[in-house]
């Protein structure tokens, strides 16, 4: 727990040397790029740890997005008032897809959350005079700090990153008390969990809603800082890239999340740089290829998590000189089980 | 309006054979190894992009559709032994997931090898579209129409009649008791693929002088095709052939008369209907696999 | 309070065609110690099942504190004070052993979603007071030195001790346990005994389905004895041990070695 906090501690330190140490504007965009896919793949991770996954981030992200987007930019609101506003009201839809869909056996519920996304996508592209269309919208009031209209990728690179640790540090909270002691077990066996007092129902539907917020937030938080919308990057690819961003940190990993969403937003960037020399021709989404296998990979080879599987491999190493001293069947019960 | 309705039904009985012909391969693969194949739809794609590119190379169009259909097919198969089977035994969503990614590697590797530009294939027997009340019904469509129904009296012929029919049903029912009597259930999802990426494969070349043949064309059909067996009941064939015509009308109804663009929105508003009906139907079949 | 603290009354349950408990009533606690038992098959875990909401009954009331309790999902139940385990042990397996516990702990604690993303001084206080209690609770059950494994490290045995570990944690009134001595070795089963006639001394309620006589007859109040859904018998355990009827409905069953030399039921099964 203080080694965590440590981490926090350090965490904190090095993104606030980030800016002195590479201040170029490519850097500090991609940064918050990472950021912002970090607050919606922490949502995740928190889904994750009740055993739950959801292909309908996307729609949550881009719900947030568009109702931040069009309360300040349409209403005039202040992007301070329309942020949670947007997150709120993408509480509220969670929270009414969540009654049908969550009754639904986990593969159900999962295509449920798809169709919701596919759903939500189109939305945005027909409901034209409202979102604009395909083409979306422009002209999103950017934020303001004490008076100070933030401009660079440099401002909103503090507004982001310390939204990032926010969103951390709440979620590793909750992971490490009752609440996240209560997903865990409903992650373990949900008919354990109800056996002691733990209502199944409630807690899945209540941290669906917060992972849906979370993306909310991290959508409204994206409005604002590129100022400008289209239903593209909302689409059932992201939620999709959302996932492998989980599962790259081990679905219940609240560090692991961090570490996905980085590690898989920079091997996209190099994608997107080498990727055209060696396929000239081509354009688009060829990147899709590697995503697909990375993510076929994955779940094969690491189905916890490329964070985990590693710790994993480090502890089965820890233990063999053990076990070559006690020889126990107790030992080789525990090697053998840990699959399970 | 009602002047458009028989075109829009028989527009809509089209597009919905080829939903048909993808639906029932999510039910082959999900009565067989229970899971559900999310790359089913870019079977349809693979079939339709090799068809196009032999037919580009001058290849005649009979060979080119069957070496297209067997194609895919090696690609079902190894699609299982690669991805499916170094997995076997998984939680039912981590299998879901790998076929999720399947289906992002074979779009971008399809983009790779095509480029992003439609392929257009002709009609398998060019001539005058037949007319049908108020509505026009194409040669292709006809085909289409008709390679749909070909199919699943195939499949039905070769499960209730004959004995490796029998064996894979078997399997389906209870895995245990066909491991007893020497079924392999990995070789029987083995087989699964295959016969579900031929299937798919069909599906897609028919369709293709209709809409043309494109790299993503895989992702839309493949999720129609999903819904329309859930529609089904995702374990019974012959439903979700209907389901796939339901699909289908119901996309050619939306369009024609309430808004273009709006198909796929209403498509899985029907989805989550039907899953929040079926849940019960839906939770035992859930149940039933994972013995 | 006066009267019994649980009342099973005329409790049926049908699956299909089969009758899995047929019009069973009987009474338990306060502070007893009651046993159910039968030949494979004769409806115990269906009992349990029915009693903590797991399975909705096809006829009959479970009473608990006089009130009707049939019909309220598990986790309300379980939150009212009945806790179980299970016959096949229900692990947390990535957690630790100790959170296992911590998780029994949470009938009594209050600390919702937010309070624990906030991490109030509360929470912390609340935190700190849970895994004092499990550590407590570990030691009971002689599982204390093991609290930093994994729990799916644990043999199976251990597991199942895990698992009453973390039924106690949860403080319940009345503690139902499913077949808790089964792969635990002799030694672990005495300690089992002598732990459950304690807390029976401070006043918790058990109902027990047990297989293993010698811990029946040590430590039950009272026997229920169950036979294809029917109860055939109740009794102290002396008496239902020479019930004819409990006999014949041992010797039908080949599962179980009857009538071992002390005369009666017996067998280790």
């Amino acid at each position: 727990m203080n080694r965590e906090f440590a981490g926090l501690a350090l965490l904190a330190a090095a993104l606030a040397a980030v800016p002195a140490l590479a201040p170029s504007a490519y850097v500090m965009a991609l940064f918050n790029l990472i950021g912002i896919y970090a607050i919606v793949t922490l949502g995740l991770v928190l889904l994750g740890t009740s055993g739950q996954v959801s292909l309908g981030q996307a729609a949550f992200y881009g719900l947030g997005a568009y109702a931040s987007a069009l309360l300040a930019r349409n209403l005039g609101w202040s992007p301070w008032l329309s942020m949670p506003s947007a997150v709120a009201l993408v509480a509220v839809v969670a929270y009414g897809v969540g009654l049908p869909a969550l009754r639904l056996a986990d593969v159900f519920f999962v295509l449920a959350t798809l169709g919701v996304g596919i759903i939500v996508n189109v939305l945005m592209v027909q409901l034209d005079p409202l979102t604009g269309g395909a083409s979306g919208l422009r002209d999103i009031p950017g934020l303001v700090v004490a008076g100070r209209r933030l401009t660079t990728d440099r401002d909103y690179y503090y507004v982001v990153w310390g939204a990032v640790l926010a969103a951390l540090l709440l979620a590793r909270n909750l992971s490490g008390h009752r609440a996240g002691r209560a997903l865990r077990a409903i992650l373990g066996s949900e008919v354990g969990a109800a056996a002691l007092g733990i209502d199944v129902e409630r807690y899945k539907m209540r941290v669906f809603v917060l992972s849906a917020a979370y993306a909310g937030a991290a959508g409204a938080l994206y409005a604002h800082y590129i100022r400008f919308i289209s239903p593209s990057p909302f689409a059932l690819y992201a939620s999709l890239f959302f996932l492998i961003m989980a599962v790259v940190g081990g679905l219940t990993n609240v560090w692991g999340g961090l570490f996905g969403a980085a590690a898989v937003t920079l091997l996209d960037q190099v994608v997107r740089a080498e990727m055209p020399r060696i396929f000239p021709r081509v354009g688009g989404e060829y990147q899709t290829a590697i995503y697909g296998i990375v993510l076929v990979l994955i779940m094969i080879f690491f189905p916890s998590g490329i964070v985990r599987g590693g710790l994993d491999l480090r502890r089965l190493v820890a233990r063999v000189p053990h076990a070559a001293g006690s020889g126990g069947p107790a030992d080789a019960e525990s090697a053998g089980g840990a699959r399970a | 309006m009602l002047a458009l309705l028989p075109q829009l039904l028989l527009t809509g009985l089209t597009i919905g054979s080829i939903y048909a012909l993808v639906a029932i391969g999510f039910v082959i693969i999900y009565n067989i190894t229970g899971i559900l194949n999310f790359a089913q739809g870019e079977f349809a794609m693979a079939g339709a992009m090799i068809c196009a590119a032999l037919l580009g190379a001058h290849v005649p169009l009979v060979p080119a559709a069957a070496v297209a259909v067997a194609g895919t097919c090696l690609l079902g198969a190894l699609m299982e032994r690669l991805s499916i089977e170094p997995a076997f035994g998984s939680q039912p969503l981590t299998l879901i997931i790998i076929t999720f990614g399947v289906s992002m590697a074979f779009r971008g590797i399809a983009l790779m090898l095509w480029g992003a530009d439609p392929y257009s294939l002709p009609e398998f027997t060019p001539g005058d579209p037949l007319t049908v009340l108020t509505g026009v019904l194409g040669r292709q469509a006809m085909w289409a129409i008709g390679l749909s129904i070909v199919v699943v009296g195939a499949l039905f012929a070769f499960f209730a009649r004959t004995l490796p029919g029998a064996a894979v049903r078997a399997c389906a029912d209870n895995a245990l008791a066909s491991r007893l009597v020497g079924i392999s259930p990995r070789r029987m999802a083995l087989f699964a693929f295959t016969v579900a990426a031929g299937v798919g494969a069909v599906g897609g070349i028919v369709i293709a002088p209709i809409t043309g043949a494109t790299y993503d064309m895989g992702l839309g059909l493949g999720l129609k095709g999903f819904v329309a067996a859930v529609i089904g009941g995702l374990t019974n064939a012959p439903a979700a052939v209907l389901g796939g015509y339901v699909v289908g009308m119901i996309e050619s109804l939306v369009t024609g008369y309430l808004a273009p663009g709006y198909g796929s929105a209403i498509t899985f508003a029907l989805l989550l209907l039907v899953l929040s009906l079926q849940r019960e139907g839906l939770l035992q079949t859930a149940r039933r696999r994972q013995v | 309070m006066t009267g019994p603290l649980l009342a099973i009354e005329g409790l049926t349950r049908r699956f299909g065609g089969v009758t899995a408990l047929h019009d069973v009533s009987f009474e338990v606690g306060p502070a007893e110690i009651v046993a159910v038992i039968g030949p494979n098959g004769a409806g115990k875990t269906t009992l349990f099942n029915v009693i903590t909401g797991f399975l909705a009954p096809s006829a009959g009331t479970v009473r608990y504190r006089e009130r009707p309790i049939t019909g309220l999902p598990p986790a309300r139940i379980a939150a009212a004070g009945l806790v179980r385990t299970f016959q096949h042990q229900v692990v947390f397996g990535e957690m630790t052993v100790l959170e296992n516990v911590m998780v029994g702990c949470h009938r009594w604690t209050r600390t919702g979603l937010l309070e624990s993303a906030l991490a109030l001084p509360a929470v912390r206080r609340e935190d700190r007071e849970v895994v004092a209690a499990a550590r407590a609770v570990l030691d009971l059950v002689g599982l204390g030195p093991r609290g930093d494994d994994p729990a799916r490290d644990l043999p199976v045995g251990r597991q199942r001790l895990l698992e009453i570990a973390r039924a106690l944690a949860a403080r319940p009134d009345v503690l139902l346990l499913d077949e808790a001595a089964a792969g635990l070795t002799a030694e672990e089963t005495r300690h089992l005994v002598r732990l459950i006639g304690r807390l029976r001394d401070v006043g918790m309620t058990f109902l027990v389905i047990e297989h293993n006589m010698d811990v029946v007859m040590e430590a039950a109040d009272r026997v229920v004895v169950l036979d294809y859904g029917r109860k055939i018998a109740e009794g102290r355990p002396a008496e239902v041990q020479h019930d004819p009827r409990v006999v014949a409905a041992y010797l039908g069953d080949d599962a179980v070695a009857a009538a071992p030399a002390g005369g009666g039921v017996g067998g280790h099964s």
